[in-house]
Order: structure tokens, then sequence, then C-alpha cells
């Protein structure tokens, strides 16, 4: 019966695939950085990304892992549109980013992709309900409206009683909190999380990680997550794995969470 | 098709009328009107009597090249006569081509052919007809070939043009205004960072004030003084000059300082509004505002400080100078030309802030606090040595009269001191790596490990202030207070440079003032190079001197000192050793008499400056003279401060040949002239000035002679348009007044300098805590978490930022020690007033390191405050402490 069951969800699953958009695209992605020496030397150039190529569609929830110094976090920005690639395609929402303005990148930033980090890069100079609001008021959007969206976010991610404290004021659990809601503020169609819970204790990252899951299985949200540990990629729908800026392996999650944790696991001895 | 009419009718045109133009008797010849092969043919035949007397003088009769040009005109003919015909039958030969080269053939030919021999214009015009209307036929048909396609390439482009902008604006549509919680989160960010955005704004106030007080302290002087002609040397402007462009380059690089760190935090601050998607204009807006207020509200406090400090000037130069002087007030140019320093040293630092500014790069502003610096490696001791070698050899060389205290001198000595603050450095901390004391001092030497280029860069630059403050604008300072009275440098009432014409003028004074005359034998001597300048091989600037034989010299030395031992100067009969009275006072600084080459030896000419020398030609006209001896002081008189009017003395047997060499020497190149025919007074030769007359006089008659002296003036023009600095006669009392106005000029901007420099060393101090005030506070975190005491603690905070005080300031007494001493034995200083010159800078030297101190011990509290809360724990990352 149980089998039975799981091979429906499976052709559920593939029908679902077919139906849903690309939200990102890589084609042969290339990324270098010049590497300036501070002993005069000649600057050095170094290939981070080496021709990746993959798609994420919508509603997926994808793990990036791989050592430190893979290229992780640079493709979580190129794919943020933070960095442009050095050589190849990307393609967000079917638009290839080399056609683009970089004003016409900032509106993207802006309303179509939602931005969490691992030390959270809240302004401290702002108050729990301005960070929230940030990404609204720089859309333009109406001051009543911001004000009921920031609650609203606020209110889901319990962090109603903390609006008026300021950054520093926070533990990292709430930080971290109050980053997704500003992420999610402006209802974007992607998520970029990078190491997410890299900086908080078990139980805040349980807290984060469990968001994030509800981000994406309730507001159908795709998400894309750079992490170390497997225990959070595991939350994960699909793992990338990265190594010396190639995909070692697109691992895809058919079973049981636990069972998804050993196989990641045993990738990871890979790595 | 009608285009095509429209070409070949056009065509058709404008050759038949070049074809018929040469058919025309248009061309006048001997009076008569021919066409142009008529007029030919009558040249030929009749020769030069055929012509007109005018063409005759320049025509030689040589009928050649006329030849060649009917040829070639012909040829044009038959080849347009063709060109026609085939562009009515339709056929494309491009002809035209043919025909318009062989135009312009007859164009290069054009003046040595038949316009030689025609009266009128037409001989030189025709040819320049034919050529413009094959050219003009050529361009109009290939345009009108181009015209639809270019028609269209434009109007493509301009639609493409018009598309891509109705694009952009699609794309780009961003409508609506940002609303008030924008507004009011951009004003809660600038006031969280207001601490610095303050700094930014000190230190443009600073500059605006002190541009102001400077400029306006000019304005207020100039009317006291002589002459402004600093453009050469002289007067107030080349004092406030020579003191604006350290202060100026201080007061950039210091601006250039708090910009970037200001900007450095700004873009960290805002760089997630950018990953958060802001529009970049509207950042650089936000930017760009904070900027403009700074500036304005710079202008508007600076013109107030500004004021205020002129004010105060007013009133220390009237306790100073006696309220007899009138000072000049501020006019509106003050304001202008202040603006437009602003502008300047704002635009210098926004362009070297530049790549700050377009990198809003989110990685880029995170990574920029945490680069790691490597220490140099490799010839750590050649890199050492020479840096060594500069600094010794820089000193060394600046003691040398000859050096004239070049800045550029101090500038390489600089060099050498952060050479050998980093390479030496590094190679002090390689070794000490290498010992076990390493582990010892582990955490105290880390910032130097750790970011070795950023501690070099403030100790070299710390130092450079320094050494700056405590030496080179210290010295003008003391230098004016240990001068001599002005009174005392001028024994004469007036001096006259005169020849014996003037002896009647002289003998008038004597009876109608009851002057006291003495009269000396002099000569002229010019060098070759006045200016400091390096003018390369452009005629220089000629300086002239005074030269006078070694009995006057003894003479002169009696008359000033009584007491006067007379010694021989071991000068020698061919003048090729000449004694030297460089006539200036103490605040001068040591310069040669002849700046050629800076050479030790001076180029010396005996008579007036020679206007077609150059220091290149094989002329021998400026002998080089070896310096048997010098001094520094007043002999006449200080009039020209060492610049001009300096006494050269030879000896008694070359004066008399010197008296004599203006007959024979030519005045332009100053050679000799061998035919003695050719030695004409006042075309090639000119005796110049023989004799120097030193007056006496009564105070009461000082204005009516100075009145008189005009007229000595009037009677030797020829010497004045040389180089109007040079005069006839100086005047006591005006040279006191300049000389008065200059000290106090020369005092108020170098203390400028100096608080300038001063305040330049503690915003250093302060950008540098501050900009690393967060890494010190995670630091301090984490070795409270690895257990180390609080003291421990506080007392490596202050031991690193005590070692950019006691390192510079040590570099600074050495440097300071050296140089001083280097200038003393420039400007043969006596032991009296070195103890004089001592006994003032101790002060200074003092004040500015018990200031430094103070300050520097001030901010090691506030760091240690701001690091280090009163429990002992470090401030939790990230925690406001603001």
């Amino acid at each position: 019966m149980g089998e039975e069951l799981k091979r429906e969800k499976r052709i559920d699953e593939k029908k679902t695939v077919v139906k849903r958009k690309t939200v990102i695209k890589a084609e042969e992605l290339y990324r270098d950085y010049t590497k300036v020496s501070q002993s005069g030397d000649e600057p050095e150039n170094i290939r981070v990304l080496k021709g990746l190529s993959f798609s994420v569609k919508e509603q997926d929830f994808v793990g990036i892992m791989g050592k430190s110094g893979c290229g992780k976090t640079t493709l979580l920005k190129t794919l943020g549109l933070i960095d442009k690639p050095t050589k190849g395609k990307l393609y967000f929402g079917g638009k290839d980013i080399k056609t683009l303005w970089s004003d016409e990148l900032a509106d993207i930033r802006r309303r179509e992709i939602g931005f969490v980090f691992q030390d959270f890069y809240l302004m401290d100079s702002l108050s729990v309900s301005e960070n929230i609001m940030l990404p609204m008021v720089l859309d333009k959007r109406e001051v009543r409206k911001c004000i009921e969206k920031g609650r609203e976010y606020a209110k889901l991610f319990g962090l109603s009683h903390l609006m008026k404290k300021y950054p520093y004021e926070l533990s990292g659990g709430e930080k971290q909190r109050v980053a997704i809601s500003r992420a999610l503020i402006n209802d974007p169609d992607l998520i970029l999380a990078d190491e997410p819970t890299g900086n908080l204790d078990s139980k805040s990252g349980k807290v984060v990680i469990d968001a994030l899951e509800r981000i994406n299985g309730r507001m159908k949200k795709t998400i894309l997550m750079v992490t170390h540990d497997p225990q959070v990629a595991s939350h994960c729908k699909r793992i990338i794995f990265l190594k010396d800026g190639v995909i070692l392996e697109d691992l895809r999650r058919r079973e049981s969470r636990e069972e998804f944790y050993e196989k990641i696991i045993e990738r990871m001895k890979e790595l | 098709m009608k285009k095509d009419r429209l070409k070949n009718t056009i065509t058709i045109f404008l050759y038949i009328a070049a074809i018929i133009v040469p058919l025309l008797p248009l061309f006048s010849i001997g009076g008569k009107s021919y066409a142009l092969y008529q007029g030919y043919s009558h040249v030929k035949e009749l020769g030069m009597d055929g012509v007109s007397e005018n063409a005759a003088q320049i025509w030689s009769g040589d009928i050649s090249l006329i030849k060649v040009q009917i040829v070639i005109v012909l040829l044009y003919q038959v080849v347009g006569i063709c060109y026609v015909l085939s562009v009515l039958l339709k056929k494309n030969l491009r002809l035209n081509i043919a025909a318009m080269v062989l135009a312009l053939i007859n164009l290069f030919l054009a003046q040595d052919g038949i316009e030689l021999v025609t009266d009128n214009v037409m001989g030189t015009i025709f040819p320049l007809i034919l050529g413009l209307l094959s050219v003009i036929e050529f361009f109009i048909t290939k345009m009108m070939d181009v015209w639809d396609s270019a028609v269209k390439m434009a109007k493509d482009s301009a639609r493409e043009d018009r598309h891509q902008k109705e694009e952009e604006k699609r794309r780009l549509y961003f409508p609506g205004n940002y609303t008030e919680l924008f507004y009011g989160m951009v004003w809660k960010n600038f006031k969280y960072n207001w601490r610095d955005y303050r700094l930014l704004l000190m230190c443009s106030m600073v500059m605006s004030s002190l541009s102001f007080a400077g400029l306006g302290c000019y304005q207020m002087m100039a009317g006291v003084h002589r002459a402004e002609n600093f453009l050469i040397g002289q007067g107030l402007g080349l004092i406030l000059w020579n003191a604006m462009i350290p202060m100026g380059v201080c007061i950039v690089f210091l601006m250039v300082f708090v910009l970037v760190f200001y900007l450095k935090k700004w873009v960290e601050g805002y760089s997630i509004f950018v990953t958060l998607g802001i529009r970049k204009k509207t950042l650089y807006i936000m930017m760009g505002l904070e900027i403009l207020f700074c500036f304005l509200f710079s202008f508007l406090t600076g013109s107030l400080l500004g004021n205020g400090i002129l004010l105060l000037l007013r009133k220390v130069i009237y306790k100073a100078m006696g309220q007899g002087i009138s000072l000049m007030g501020v006019t509106a140019g003050t304001y202008f030309k202040m603006l437009g320093v602003m502008v300047v040293i704002y635009v210098l630092s926004l362009m070297a802030t530049r790549d700050i500014i377009q990198d809003f790069n989110l990685i880029t502003a995170a990574t920029r606090r945490i680069r790691r610096e490597k220490m140099p490696r490799k010839g750590l001791t050649a890199v050492t040595a020479v840096g060594a070698l500069l600094l010794f050899g820089t000193a060394a060389l600046y003691s040398r009269l000859n050096s004239h205290e070049s800045i550029y001198l101090v500038g390489v000595f600089f060099v050498g001191l952060f050479l050998l603050v980093r390479y030496g450095g590094a190679m002090c901390l390689r070794r000490e790596k290498a010992r076990s004391a390493y582990f010892a001092n582990l955490m105290n030497h880390n910032q130097l490990y750790h970011k070795s280029k950023t501690a070099s860069w403030y100790l070299a630059a710390l130092s450079v202030l320094y050494i700056c403050g405590m030496f080179y604008f210290a010295f003008q300072v003391v230098s004016v207070l240990v001068t001599e009275e002005p009174e005392s440098l001028f024994p004469y009432d007036f001096i006259c440079i005169a020849d014996e014409g003037d002896d009647a003028f002289l003998t008038g004074l004597e009876e109608k003032y009851g002057v006291k005359l003495a009269r000396y034998p002099m000569v002229r001597v010019s060098n070759v190079d006045k200016t400091e300048k390096s003018e390369g091989m452009q005629p220089r600037p000629q300086g002239q001197q005074i030269g006078i034989d070694e009995t006057t010299f003894h003479r002169l030395k009696k008359e000033l000192d009584g007491g006067y031992r007379k010694e021989a100067l071991e000068l020698d009969k061919e003048g090729e050793k000449v004694y030297i009275v460089h006539q200036q006072d103490r605040s001068i600084k040591a310069q040669p008499v002849d700046w050629t080459y800076n050479s030790r030896k001076p180029f010396l000419h005996i008579g007036l400056p020679c206007v077609y020398y150059t220091p290149d030609s094989p002329s021998e006209a400026f002998m080089q003279r070896e310096i048997a001896g010098e001094e520094i002081g007043s002999l006449i008189g200080c009039f020209r401060q060492g610049n001009l009017e300096n006494i050269i003395v030879f000896s008694d047997e070359y004066f008399k040949k010197a008296q004599e060499m203006w007959r024979y020497t030519n005045i332009y190149t100053g050679d000799p002239i061998e035919n003695e025919a050719e030695r004409i007074e006042g075309v090639t030769i000119h005796q110049g000035p023989t004799q120097l007359v030193l007056i006496h006089a009564e105070a009461e008659y000082a204005d009516d002679i100075e009145r008189e002296m005009e007229q000595l003036e009037a009677n030797h023009t020829y010497e004045a348009k040389y180089d109007a600095e040079v005069k006839s006669h100086y005047s006591k009392k005006t040279a006191i007044s300049d000389m008065e106005t200059e000290h106090m000029m020369k005092l108020i901007v170098n203390w400028f300098v100096m608080a300038v420099l001063l305040m330049a060393s503690m915003f250093l101090l302060y950008v540098k805590t501050a900009s690393e005030l967060e890494e010190k506070k995670r630091r301090a975190e984490f070795l409270n978490c690895m257990g180390m005491r609080r003291k421990e603690r506080i007392r490596m905070l202050k031991g690193e930022l005590y070692l950019f005080y006691w390192l510079p300031a040590l570099i600074t007494v050495f440097a300071v020690f050296y140089f001083t001493a280097a200038t003393f034995r420039a400007r043969m200083y006596t032991g009296e007033v070195i103890k004089d010159y001592l006994s003032h800078a101790v002060w200074i030297w003092f004040g500015w390191f018990l200031i430094e101190g103070v300050y520097v011990w001030l901010l090691g509290l506030w760091e240690v405050r701001k690091v280090e809360e009163k429990d002992g724990r470090g401030v939790k990352a990230g925690k406001k402490n603001r």
C-alpha cells in the first residue's frame, strides 16, 4: 500500500514538474574574480564557477552544498543578480540577464528576490519594523500598505512584540526571522538564503528552517539555500553538490527526510 | 530618374563653365585682354616685350613652365569635353576624377605659370576656379549618389534611438515618489552616522576657514607692500603661494582621507539598499545631497570663521606693525576665490574617492574591512639600504647653499623615510618572528603583522606631518623671530646705481638736501638664471648683481663696523675667483646667486644682461667662476633679499679690466666684438652703471628725495627694460616697510600651516582609530573569551595607539635635528643665532609634542571606553555603540 502511494505521489510530482515554470536557468555559467595582490604582484584571475548548467523551477527548495571555497556563495550572489556572470547565460524568469540594465536588475532584486544572509544584514540604524518594511519602502509603496504588511509578517514570524526594538537588541534567531520577514514582504518569487542557520544555535536554527519550509510549502515560494549543515539540507527537495566550481551531483529527494539525510551524508564524504 | 537628370545637368553645367573659362578674354597681359591660349601665343612671340613692367620684374622670361600649364589646361578641357559627352551618352567613365587631378596639378603649377605674366588676378584665380568647379562637381554627384541611403540611415538611427528611449522608459518605468517612510529611514540612518558626517563637516569647515583666512590675509596686506611680482620670486604672493601649496596638499590629503573614510562607511551602510534593489540614481542623489550640504555649510561657516580669524590677525598686525599702516578689507573677490579653492579641493577629493563612490558592490564593501595585507618579503635589505641612502643623502645635500633648501630634497627624504618604515620595519618584524620574542609580543605587534601596509602608511604619513610641522614650517616661523631688525639691514637711506651722467643730479641732491654721498666704483654683473624654476633650454631671466673690487669691499665693511679687520679674500687677477655677499636677512632661505644647473660655481658676466644668450649656446660670455668665499648679510642693504643686487667682489686687478670690458662687449650676446668699427655706443655696446652711490639723508627730506629719484629712474630706462625689479635707486624706508610686511605675512601663513598640519595629524589618528573600532571590539570580545584580563587588553589597545605617536615622534626628533643643523649650515647662522633659534624653537617642539601627546592620551581613553565596557567584557559585535 505504502509503495503504491509513493508511486502515485511520484507521478503527481512529475506532473507538477512538467507544469511548473522555470525561475532560474543557468547555462555554462562562469564567474571569475581578480585577486589583487597586496605585495604588488600581477593581479591573479581566479575562476570560481566553471561552467555550471542547471535550472530551478517554481516552488523548488534547492540546497547548495560543498566544501568551503567551492563557490557556493559566489553562485548564490550570481543567481541573486548581485554579481554578473563572467561567461555563460543566466535566465531569470525567462529573461537573459545580459540584456537587462543595472536598474532593471535592481528592480528584479527588489520585487522578485528575497535575500536571507548568514550575518542577517540588518541596518542597525533602523528599527525591526523599518527593517522589515525596507524593500516595500524602496519600491515606493503606500505607507499604509507597508505598515500593514510589516505587521502581518511580524505576526507570522512571532516578532510583533519586537517591532520597536533595534537589531542590536535582538537574539540571533530573532534577527534571522526579521531578515526572513524582510525577504518575504515584497512577495518575491525566489528566496535566496546564504547559510541562514550558520550563526544560530540549534534551537533557533530549527525555527528558521521550519519557517523556510513553511514558506516553500504553504506560500509556494521557490527557495535556493546555501548550507553546510546536512540536517538543514535534508529539508530541501533537491541538493546541488558543488566541488571546485563544478556540479558534482544534482540530488533529488524521493524518500523520507531521514533517508535523504543519510544520502546527503554519504555524498558529503565524496566532496 | 529625376535625380539622375538633375545630377547630369549639374555636371554638364559645371564642366561647360570650366571649359569655357580659359577661352574667355579675361587675362590681361601688357595692357590688353586675352583668352588663355591667345595670351600664351602673345607672350611666346614677344617675350619680355609683350608683358607689363610689373610682370617683367617678376618673370624671368622662361616660358617653359607656362607651356606646361597650357598643356595641362588643354588636357583638362579635352578630358572635360569627353566627360560631358560620356554623361550625355550615359556612360559611366569616371573621367571627372582625371579632370579633377589635372585641375589640381594646374593649381600646383599656378605660381610659376601664366600668373607671372598677367596684370590682373585672373592668372591667379583661374586655376582655382577650375579646381573648385571640378571638386564641387565630384562631391555633389557623389553626395547625390549616397544621399538617399544617408537619409535612410539617419532616419533609421533616429528611429532606433527613439525606440531605445521608449524601451528604456518602458522597462525602467518606476513612477511615484518615495514616501515619507523612506525619507524618515534615510534621515534616521543619517543621524545614526552623524559622528562620521560631523568629522567630514569639521574637516571641510577647517579647510574653508583657512582658505578664506589665507586669501583674506593676502588681500589685506597687498596694499601695504611695494610690488607684487611673485611669478619671478618676489613679494607677498610668493610667501602665500609657498605656504598655500603645502597647505593645499595637506588639506586635499586630509579631505580625501576623511571622504574615503566617510564614503567607505556610507557605502557599507547603504549596500543593503543596493542588494534590496534601490536605484543607483537615488543613492547618488542621497550622497550628492550630503556632500552638497557639507560644501555649503563649510562655505558659510568658513566665511564666518575666516572673517573672525582675519579680525584677530588684523589686531595682531596693528599691534606688531603700528597703526600707521593701512590694511585692505575683504572684498567679494575673496569669497569667490575661496569658493574656487573649495571647488578645486572638493573635485580633487571626489576624484580620488571616485572608485569608492562607484563601487556599491556588496562583496567589496563587506570584504574591504577584512583585507589582509602582506608584508614585503623580497629585497628587504636592498630597499632598506636605498631608503637609508636617500635619508642621509638628502639631508647632506640640504646643508649646501646651492641646494637652496629645495622642497624636492625634503620630498625625496620622505620617500626614503617611507621605504625605511615599510621595508626596514618588515625586516625587523621578520627577524622578530624568527625569534622566541615573537610570541611574547604576539598580540602587541599583531596589527603590524596583520596590517603592515596600512601601519606603514600611517607611520610614514604622521612622520611627514610632524617633520613638516616641526622642521620645515617651524623653521620659517622661527627664522623670522631670530632675524635681524630691518633697520640694521639698511645702513644707508638711499642707494643709487649710477653712471657719470648722473653726477649733476647727485651734486644737486647734495646741495639741495645736504645729503652725504659716498661714491664707489662698480660694474654691473649678470648671472644666467635668477629663478629657481627650471626653464630647460629656453632663454632664462638673467639676474643682475653689483660688482665691486676688493678695496671697496673692505671700505664698505669698515663703514659698517669700525672694528673690522681686513683680511685678504684670496682673489685672482683673471677674475676666476669671486667673493659673494648674499644680501638677505636670516628669514630668507639659503640661495645661490646663479641658479643655472644648481651649480656650485655661478655663471657670471661682466655687463648688463645679454638678451640673446642661452646656456646651451657655445658663447663664453658667462664665465663660470669659483667662489673663494661667501657670506650672508647686508653690506649696502638687503633690497632684493638675495635674489638680485648681491655683491660680487673681484680682485682689484681684475676689476680694473672689468671696468673697461663694456667697450668691446656685444650687449646682446655678451661676446667680444673683434672689429672695432662695429663697436658703436648705444647700438652694439653700452656702458651701464659705473658707480655705487650710498646716501645718508635727513629723515625730513626722505619723501622729497624719493620724488627726486624718479628723475634718476627716467635716466636709466635702458637698464629697467630688461628687468623691472632692478632699479637705479633703492630707498631704505620702502624696503623696511616691505620687509616688515613680508615678515608678518610669513609668520601668519606659516603658523597657519603648522596648525593645519597638527590638525591633520590629529584627524589622521582619529580616523584610524574610528575606522578600526568595530574590529577591535570583536577582538576584545574574543580575547575576553580567551581569558585575557581587561587590564592587559587595555594596555594592548593603548600600546597600539601610542605606537603611532611615539614612533613618528622619534623619527621626527632625528629628522628635525638633522635638517635643522643642515639649514643652520646652509644659512651660515652663527653660534649666537643658533642659540637664539633653539630658544624659540624648543617651545614650538615642546608645544607640538605636548598637544599631540595629550590628544593621543584622550583618544586612547575614548577608544578604551568604546571597545571595553565597564565590567571588562568586550561589547557584543554589532551592538550599538554610539
